[in-house]
């Protein structure tokens, strides 16, 4: 598998800036559906199910209830296990580790010699509190909504972020997609091919619509104008994703970038085209044939697209994000989602955790103003740490 | 600190006249104390002067414009502008609102929902800045970024009846 990473590398460093086709939009009133369901359940409380996995990371989950965009709860987990909890309501947020081993990946570095630690309890530090698996309450530490580091931050660095942001992440892919397809089982043009569609198909009398997003087409090879975001094979050109609509909210989300299935076979046949276009050997690039043909279809996918991010990180591109994620979402406009805070906590600042709580600029560390509200560029400096 | 409150009060002003509306200029009625309490989330409310302001100004949108200041003592915390539309306004037009919300602040306002209403929350200088719709109204809520308890005050004034 390494030669297959190495090779496809060097093709993506030798291919030269191509034009990329521009999406168009044949499905207006697709779009148009899945955005008048967004916009029905972004109004909505609901509570959600967030599942996230990467072949770097492994697999986290985010449960939690959304009672508005100011006040929610959510939960942490990795594999099967809670990792934290987590509550905002309004400017508070409360948080506590579950498995305070975890608490280090969390710490923002930044703030470790500048934070206030102390909290209401004498002797007892913010740390201390969270390692005992205690609540701590900030009552002006809760993230900030504007910042236009959230937007822009990786996918993962902040997995309730992730989860709290997933319609944002999703009118994203509608935008990078060719189109929005609605899936039906007789379809004779459908967006993913028997052999790559992996997502569940509703049943008919189920009422719940499914909208599959199409991908655009691979950048041809060879070509020398044009925008270079559009000139290289990118994240969405692997994306797929389905979207569920039902009573006209979305009740599910899932995405998966890979290549398999049929869809595998011809970025194969583009890889070998674009090496031989980079000048590698015909020999060569049967040895790589024959050595993805060895391989499972997880294997496969992860060789080409693991191969394919060397080549364009090596070339200053943002490499493809391989993941999986599904977004599960119920009791939509439920009355009972209610994000109330903790009773049995332990008061203090929470800036010492990553995007959580008011920072303390280094200048301000000895005048004593490590309590005061968080400023904007305090907040991004924060995200852009994590 | 006076200048916030000034500052304030133009923002609403630009946004009433931006709309491209060539009517002729109608009478922009003060509001009065009575349109808000005197006291919101512990922050005392007081009356600002805006006839001097209204009067330089053709208004073909708004037909009453009131102004607040929130204070904690004697410190400014925030600043609070209650708008109302005139009656031939379509206040319900959501390009006409988008537009309002567009002109306010020096960030991209961005759409969140508070409890079941969606507010616009944009950045001044050293303010955070909320906007919100209500029947014929439009309201701006300016805090000091220093102010702690901005989302608490913005959710206690989206309860009031303006």
């Amino acid at each position: 598998m390494r030669r297959v990473l190495r090779h496809v590398a060097l093709g993506l460093a030798l291919l030269p800036i191509a034009t990329g086709l521009a999406a168009c939009s044949s499905e207006e009133e697709a779009i148009k559906e899945v955005q008048a369901a967004i916009e029905a359940t972004r109004l909505q409380a609901l509570r959600f199910r967030y599942t996230q996995s990467t072949p770097e990371e492994g697999a986290f989950q985010v449960q939690g209830l959304i009672e508005d965009d100011f006040r929610y709860k959510a939960r942490l987990l990795r594999g099967q296990t809670p990792v934290f909890d987590e509550v905002v309501n309004d400017d508070a947020i409360a948080v506590r580790f579950v498995e305070p081993e975890l608490l280090g990946a969390f710490i923002d570095e930044s703030q470790r010699d500048l934070a206030d630690l102390d909290t209401d309890l004498s002797g007892v530090t913010v740390v201390d509190a969270l390692q005992a698996k205690r609540w701590v309450l900030d009552p002006v530490g809760a993230p900030s909504l504007t910042d236009a580091s959230r937007a822009t931050r990786n996918q993962g660095a902040d997995p309730v972020f992730d989860a709290l942001g997933v319609f944002a992440y999703v009118e994203q892919a509608m935008r990078e997609a060719f189109e929005v397809h609605e899936w039906s089982k007789d379809d004779l043009n459908p967006a993913y091919r028997a052999s790559e569609d992996v997502f569940p198909r509703p049943d008919e009398d189920s009422g719940i619509k499914r909208y599959d997003l199409r991908r655009p087409f691979l950048p041809p090879i060879g070509a020398t104008s044009g925008a270079a975001s559009d000139a290289l094979p990118a994240t969405k050109h692997f994306r797929k994703m389905a979207i569920y609509v039902k009573d006209g909210v979305i009740i599910r989300v899932m995405e998966r970038v890979e290549v398999t299935g049929r869809a595998g076979d011809d970025f194969v046949g583009y890889l070998k085209d674009l090496l031989e276009e980079a000048g590698v050997p015909d020999d060569t690039i049967d040895e790589i044939d024959d050595e993805l043909e060895g391989m499972s279809e997880v294997e496969r996918s992860n060789a080409l697209l693991g191969g394919l991010n060397v080549g364009l990180e090596a070339t200053g591109n943002t490499p493809v994000a391989i993941r999986t994620m599904t977004l599960e979402l119920l009791d939509i406009g439920a009355e009972n989602v209610e994000a109330e805070l903790p009773t049995d906590v332990i008061e203090g600042s929470l800036a010492i955790l990553q995007n959580r709580g008011a920072k303390t600029e280094a200048s301000n560390a000895s005048g004593g103003t490590g309590t005061g509200s968080t400023s904007q560029t305090e907040r991004a400096t924060s995200d852009e740490d994590s | 600190m006076r200048r916030t409150v000034v500052l304030g009060l133009s923002l609403v002003l630009l946004a009433a006249c931006g709309g491209g509306n060539d009517d002729a200029p109608v009478t922009v009625t003060p509001l009065g104390g009575d349109a808000v309490p005197r006291e919101i989330l512990g922050l005392r409310v007081e009356v600002e002067d805006v006839e001097e302001r209204l009067s330089t100004d053709s208004e073909p949108y708004v037909e009453a414009v009131g102004l607040y200041s929130l204070r904690d003592g004697d410190r400014l915390e925030a600043t609070l502008q209650v708008s109302r539309f005139a009656d031939d306004v379509d206040a319900e037009d959501e390009v006409f609102r988008q537009s309002i919300v567009d002109q306010i602040g020096s960030t991209e306002a961005k759409a969140f929902r508070m409890a079941d209403e969606i507010v616009y929350l944009t950045a001044s200088k050293r303010q955070n800045v909320a906007v919100f719709f209500e029947d014929r109204s439009f309201i701006v809520l300016s805090t000091l970024e220093t102010f702690e308890h901005s989302r608490a005050l913005l959710r206690e004034v989206m309860e009031l009846d303006l």
